[in-house]
């Protein structure tokens, strides 16, 4: 009985929460303000508005020097009370991911009330600009961007960019977190390219093939589809060319990848990717009916695509940041006393990556 | 104990050994021993895990060969046989210190995690005041009610096991554990001291073997109980090591906590919140042990009411928990609590076994002379 009564007298103690009187985050977005102001960090969130509809959302911006500080500057701002339980998106404005973004996601980890699913993202300009912007499907820009990047992420281009992710890869020394890229392009929000990190600061990008690519490299992914151009010198006793080049289309792809150290001094890598897809599209008129076409085919596109991942990795070797995580591959096979970051880009400079692709189409579709 | 308490029907089945000491072990530690052990021994933490439970296997045999040896009466009444009515009084006295800091580590310590994640702005002396409640009230039902309850506590919170699926999923052993044994031994050995200090709490059966009917059983189910508990702590170890990485495991005070942050459900978003209160429920067991272990032993040493010794712990449980207002004299004080734990979980039972030998022996050839 007395417990009861203490119960009940004590549950007035916690801070109530009262729905209707919240503002629920849904995105935040932090920039570098102008330089001539004394603060450093402008905020912008984005919170469902109370009592409308779930797809208006309010942004409200304010600059300060600590991303939570600035919560004293948005109250003044907001008549709701800000919560962060549901935040699913957090875009990083580009003049500010090239300076470092370490001390804001670092909030994010400290903060019980964050889930470790939010995604982290790069804003072309600014992010401000982002979270403002309109999108042609009328959806609210944090749902939109949270769906983005969320559908991307199953069966795009975008190696998952979770809060534990980028924090999993920033504090490995044999890995590089990789942040998408996101532009504003009239009443557009689209992915434009990912945004390659080095600890975590961005460094540089990787358009739309290259993305793929490295993707492709990290263990086993689906990719919705992807466009292989073709060698045509060795494919010309097959068909009539009526173009100067070929391309194929893969769909409903599944790539596998395995990444073996064959030698430790140089250090050497061996990647076998094996790709998967049905054969979706050919740009010009060849008759699929013999194996050997199919066939040759595979493996003109595993060519193709060997050649491109060496080029991928050459970009990847001379900006020395390994989003793959081949560190992490070396340090697991080598016993290494103190691996750390700065020696193992210093190794990945004189890297070699040795790739062996293969292509199967499982089929060609109804058509042969 | 007189005779007649024996045969009463109050005795417990020699299962609940088992029970007793998942409680005792499994409390705060579980929720936060990855990263101590890990800044030992790194990749090679559970190494260090799967040693300090061997050791704890061992000493567990000793404290049971020492049980034996009594007829299975508890620690206070083995103290008083060994050294006699004073100095196995203050030897008693000293185990009961041993247990209240525990108990005041562990409450405020949950405190703590609810400080963190939930309930930022209630007092300490508000929850403090909860669990005492639950507590006495809990502690007037004896031991056998103690048991039932940690039983069922346990079954309601034991399902959250089979979460660990999750960041398993996401866990890449490949790159985390291998190469295999690259600490030396003697990071293994400071990792296991590490993980000695989370370990601690097995010692319990030195307590309750007293009050369990077919006394010569408890010990399979003692040491069936401690496999399982490592086996868990091995089992958290591993599929942390896998999911953090190297830097992110030691930078993250709660381990186990945040391996459920990933956790999501369409109609549950967040669900360490929901594992943070289950995990009440594995307090207030823990705790309802801790003081009973600590009652029956100042009932014992001073021979007063049950009833009068629990308040009076209480009371000073309270001012220590409030005294300790900061996370750091928190952390300062866990560290210390940790090292009583690994001596008198670890090295006292020794202690007590070869002297028991000793004494005996001694006593036994006297009584042929």
């Amino acid at each position: 009985m007395y417990t009861l009564l203490i119960l009940m007298v004590v549950t007035g103690c916690a801070e109530s929460k009262i729905i209707d009187k919240l503002g629920i985050l849904v995105a935040v977005g932090y920039d570098l303000t102008e330089e001539d102001s004394n603060d450093r960090i402008r905020t912008t969130v984005l919170s469902y508005k109370p009592g409308a509809t779930s797809t208006s959302t309010v942004p409200t911006s304010a600059s300060n020097n600590t991303s939570k500080g600035v919560r004293e500057k948005l109250s003044l701002r907001t008549s709701t009370k800000e919560v962060i339980g549901q935040l699913r998106v957090a875009a990083y404005g580009e003049p500010l991911a090239r300076e470092g973004i370490i001390t804001l996601t670092d909030t994010f980890q400290r903060d019980s009330e964050i889930g470790t699913s939010v995604y982290l993202v790069v804003a072309k300009d600014s992010a401000e600009q982002l979270l403002n912007a309109k999108n042609k499907q009328q959806a609210g820009t944090g749902d939109y961007l949270y769906e983005l990047v969320k559908k991307n992420i199953e069966s795009g281009i975008v190696p998952s960019p979770t809060l534990h992710n980028f924090l999993n890869a920033y504090y490995r020394a044999g890995k590089d977190p990789v942040l998408p890229y996101i532009e504003v392009r009239g009443d557009e929000i689209l992915i434009s390219k990912l945004a390659l990190m080095k600890d975590d600061r961005m460094i540089g990008s990787l358009n739309l093939s290259e993305s793929f690519l490295v993707k492709a490299m990290m263990g086993s992914n689906h990719f919705l589809t992807h466009e292989i151009e073709l060698n045509t010198d060795r494919l010309r006793k097959y068909y009539e060319p009526t173009f100067d080049k070929l391309y194929v289309t893969l769909s409903h792809i599944v790539t596998k990848s395995r990444i073996k150290l064959i030698n430790k001094d140089t250090p050497e890598f061996h990647i076998q990717i094996q790709m998967k897809g049905e054969m979706e599209e050919i740009s010009d008129l060849v008759n699929l009916e013999k194996a050997e076409v199919i066939h040759a085919l595979q493996r003109e596109a595993a060519e193709t695509l060997k050649s491109e991942f060496e080029d991928v990795m050459k970009k990847l070797q001379t900006k020395q940041v390994d989003p793959v995580g081949f560190g992490s591959h070396y340090r697991s096979s080598v016993r290494v006393k103190d691996f750390t970051a700065k020696k193992w880009r210093e190794m990945l400079k004189e890297a070699k990556f040795e790739f062996d692709v293969k292509v199967t189409f499982v089929n060609v579709g109804i058509t042969s | 104990m007189s005779n007649k308490e024996v045969e009463s029907p109050t005795l417990l089945h020699p299962m609940f050994t088992m029970v007793f000491m998942f409680v005792t072990q499994i409390s705060i530690g579980m929720l936060a021993f990855q990263k101590y052990v890990y800044r030992e021994s790194e990749h090679d933490a559970w190494i260090s895990v799967v040693v300090a439970g061997l050791f704890a296997h061992v000493i567990l045999f000793l404290i049971m060969k020492t049980l034996k040896r009594y007829q299975y009466q508890d620690l206070f009444h083995i103290h008083v046989r060994l050294f006699g009515k004073w100095f196995g009084g203050a030897c008693n006295l000293i185990i009961i210190c041993y247990w209240f800091s525990v108990s005041v580590y562990i409450l405020r310590n949950y405190i703590e995690v609810l400080h963190i994640w939930i309930f930022a702005e209630v007092p300490v002396w508000v929850f403090t005041a909860l669990f005492f409640a639950l507590i006495i009230y809990a502690l007037s039902g004896g031991l056998r009610v103690i048991g039932i309850v940690s039983l069922v506590n346990l079954l309601l919170v034991g399902w959250m096991a089979v979460l660990l699926y999750l960041p398993i999923r996401q866990a890449e052993w490949k790159l985390q554990l291998l190469p295999l044994m690259e600490a030396s031994l003697g990071q293994i050995m400071m990792g296991s001291l590490a993980m000695g200090a989370t370990l601690g709490g097995f010692e319990v059966v030195y307590y309750v073997s007293h009050r369990m009917k077919q006394p010569h059983r408890i010990s399979t189910y003692a040491q069936l109980g401690l496999l399982f508990v490592n086996l868990l702590y091995v089992i958290v170890m591993l599929v942390s090591i896998g999911y953090y990485s190297e830097h992110q495991i030691l930078n993250n005070s709660w381990g186990t906590l945040s391996l459920f942050k990933i956790v999501q459900f369409a109609f549950l978003e967040r669900l360490e919140f929901v594992l943070i209160m289950l995990w009440l429920l594995i307090i207030v067991a823990n705790l309802l042990v801790n003081y009973w272990i600590m009652t029956q032993g100042l009932h014992r040493v001073f021979n007063v009411k049950r009833k009068y010794a629990c308040i009076v712990i209480m009371l000073m449980a309270l001012v220590c928990n409030m005294l300790l207002k900061t996370g750091d004299q928190l952390a300062v004080v866990s560290g210390l609590v940790g090292k009583f734990s690994i001596l008198f979980s670890f090295a006292y039972p020794v202690v007590i076994y070869i002297v028991a030998h000793i004494v005996e022996c001694v006593r036994s050839r006297a009584k042929e002379a």
